[in-house]
């Protein structure tokens, strides 16, 4: 893949990461916020895997993968959460 | 076919990144929860997976096989994780209006008689307790009062332990509350709720059909509350009646009821209902058009030419003025136009300078972090005003409180 097209996504997703922030700004309540986070986490790992397309080197790919797992069981836990720590 | 493989892997982040951006966007303004996570899943799954199949075209055989691995894992995961988002949103008693809700207040409704329903807001703070003094004092005479306490489950540990057993602290600041509206004359029927507060009292105002919310606000700056949250101005964003404001210095003025308009929509539904208030409340009305003079680079060094424009500029403003004021069948002698360096300040000053009871805005219902960056009318105006100020949300139609 050409550096230029690599920078230029990696850019991109840059921008995508600050839209994210405004979202989890905006979140309301904890559910919108877990979702939120959800969303951010899936844009490192796109993030993550442009950077390591841009170096050629796959540890980056690794990483996204150790951070994708970290969101899903937190992810499950928060919703837990919400749903157990409240009456019900 | 080196190029080839180029030209497709470009495709394929294209396109993953435009996945990305088309899903945040629908996560950033779509409504409610649900529709939020379909736009999220279109980030979370398809985007992401896109991005890892341009692993393909980079020729190097680590990064593809980290990249399959991932990609099975987000193939398996994004879905989970979306599932069960939605089950929460969809089981808990919440402040999503969709999902089915906790047994209400048995005829809420009934609780308020004829006359003006107030809807005020109390958490026990000092500008809480300003605000139902202020709402017992003005608007008790005038109808019925509901004083709402809002429990916040989540920030505070609260574990699965008993949640039928009734928060004595909430108790004993709902009959503090009691008492002292009691004490001017009016009775007051309470309500508990738990949840998160701004949506809680949207949703006890549109359940009583209140006339009015009445709430304290601790006159944080819009950057301070865009980023601390404020009840106040989530409230001013979404509740279905006028929002009164009774900041941390706010004083209920001897003069007139002065309604801010700027020509927009928003701002005639808004003058709509000032006029109402004024109709209950007897205290006189004031129609104001705040305006700027727009600063044009280059014209400053010619006086005259200057002059010239700020006469257009009021020209246009008298003219905008008189015209809101025959939709409304306003008398002349009611309306004033006023300039400023800002137009929220304008507004601010002639209040002072009038001793007004109360300032009616229009909101746009911008988001928090949108108020902040855009800059809010309306919360310029509620962060700089001396008497409280009643927000009028953009759902709200000028008909009501007729």
């Amino acid at each position: 893949m050409p550096e230029a097209v690599a920078a230029v996504g990696l850019a991109w997703a840059t921008l995508l990461l600050l839209a994210g922030g405004v979202v989890l700004l905006r979140s309301r309540d904890t559910l919108h916020r877990v979702l939120a986070l959800d969303v951010l986490v899936s844009i490192v790992v796109a993030l993550l895997t442009i950077l390591s397309y841009l170096r050629d080197v796959s540890y980056y790919v690794d990483g996204a993968l150790a951070l994708g797992l970290l969101s899903f069981v937190s992810t499950l836990v928060a919703v837990r959460h919400v749903l157990r720590g409240r009456p019900s | 076919m080196g190029t080839a493989l180029d030209v497709l892997g470009a495709c394929l982040l294209g396109l993953g990144l435009l996945l990305a951006t088309v899903g945040l966007y629908g996560v950033l303004r779509m409504p409610d929860i649900f529709d939020q996570l379909h736009a999220a899943g279109l980030v979370t799954g398809p985007a992401v997976l896109v991005i890892l199949l341009a692993a393909l075209t980079t020729r190097s055989a680590d990064i593809v096989t980290s990249a399959a691995l991932l990609f099975v894992f987000v193939l398996i995961t994004a879905p989970l994780s979306g599932h069960a988002i939605a089950r929460a949103a969809w089981l808990r008693p919440g402040p999503d209006e969709d999902g089915p809700r906790e047994a209400e207040t048995p005829g809420a409704a009934s609780l308020l008689g004829e006359g003006m329903r107030t809807l005020v807001a109390y958490d026990g703070s000092d500008s809480a307790k300003r605000a139902l003094e202020l709402a017992a004092q003005v608007f008790g005479p005038a109808g019925s009062i509901a004083i709402a306490h809002v429990v916040q489950p989540l920030g505070e540990p609260d574990f699965a332990g008993s949640p039928e057993v009734e928060d004595p602290e909430q108790e004993e600041l709902l009959s503090e509350a009691r008492a002292a509206v009691a004490r001017t004359g009016t009775p007051a029927v309470t309500l508990r709720r738990r949840g998160d507060p701004a949506a809680e009292l949207i949703a006890a105002g549109a359940e009583l059909d209140a006339d009015l919310i009445v709430v304290g606000s601790r006159g944080r700056g819009a950057v301070a509350s865009a980023l601390l949250g404020s009840v106040s101005a989530a409230l001013a964003g979404g509740a279905h009646s006028p929002v009164l404001v009774v900041g941390p210095s706010a004083t209920f003025g001897h003069g007139p009821i002065v309604a801010g308009i700027d020509g927009s929509e928003f701002s005639l539904d808004a003058a709509r209902i000032a006029l109402a208030l004024d109709r209950r409340l007897e205290r006189g009305f004031r129609l104001v058009h705040a305006y700027t003079v727009r600063p044009i680079p280059g014209v400053s060094v010619v006086p005259d030419a200057r002059a010239e424009l700020a006469q257009v500029d009021e020209q246009k403003a008298e003219e905008l003025l008189a015209g809101v004021a025959r939709e409304l069948g306003i008398p002349e002698e009611e309306t004033q136009t006023v300039r400023d360096g800002s137009e929220p300040s304008a507004l601010v000053v002639l209040a002072r300078d009038l001793d007004a009871a109360l300032i009616v805005v229009g909101s746009r219902g911008l988001g928090a972090v949108r108020a902040a960056v855009l800059g809010s009318f309306s919360t310029s105006v509620l962060a700089e005003a001396s008497c409280p100020v009643v927000v009028v949300p953009p759902i709200v139609p000028g008909s009501a409180l007729g």
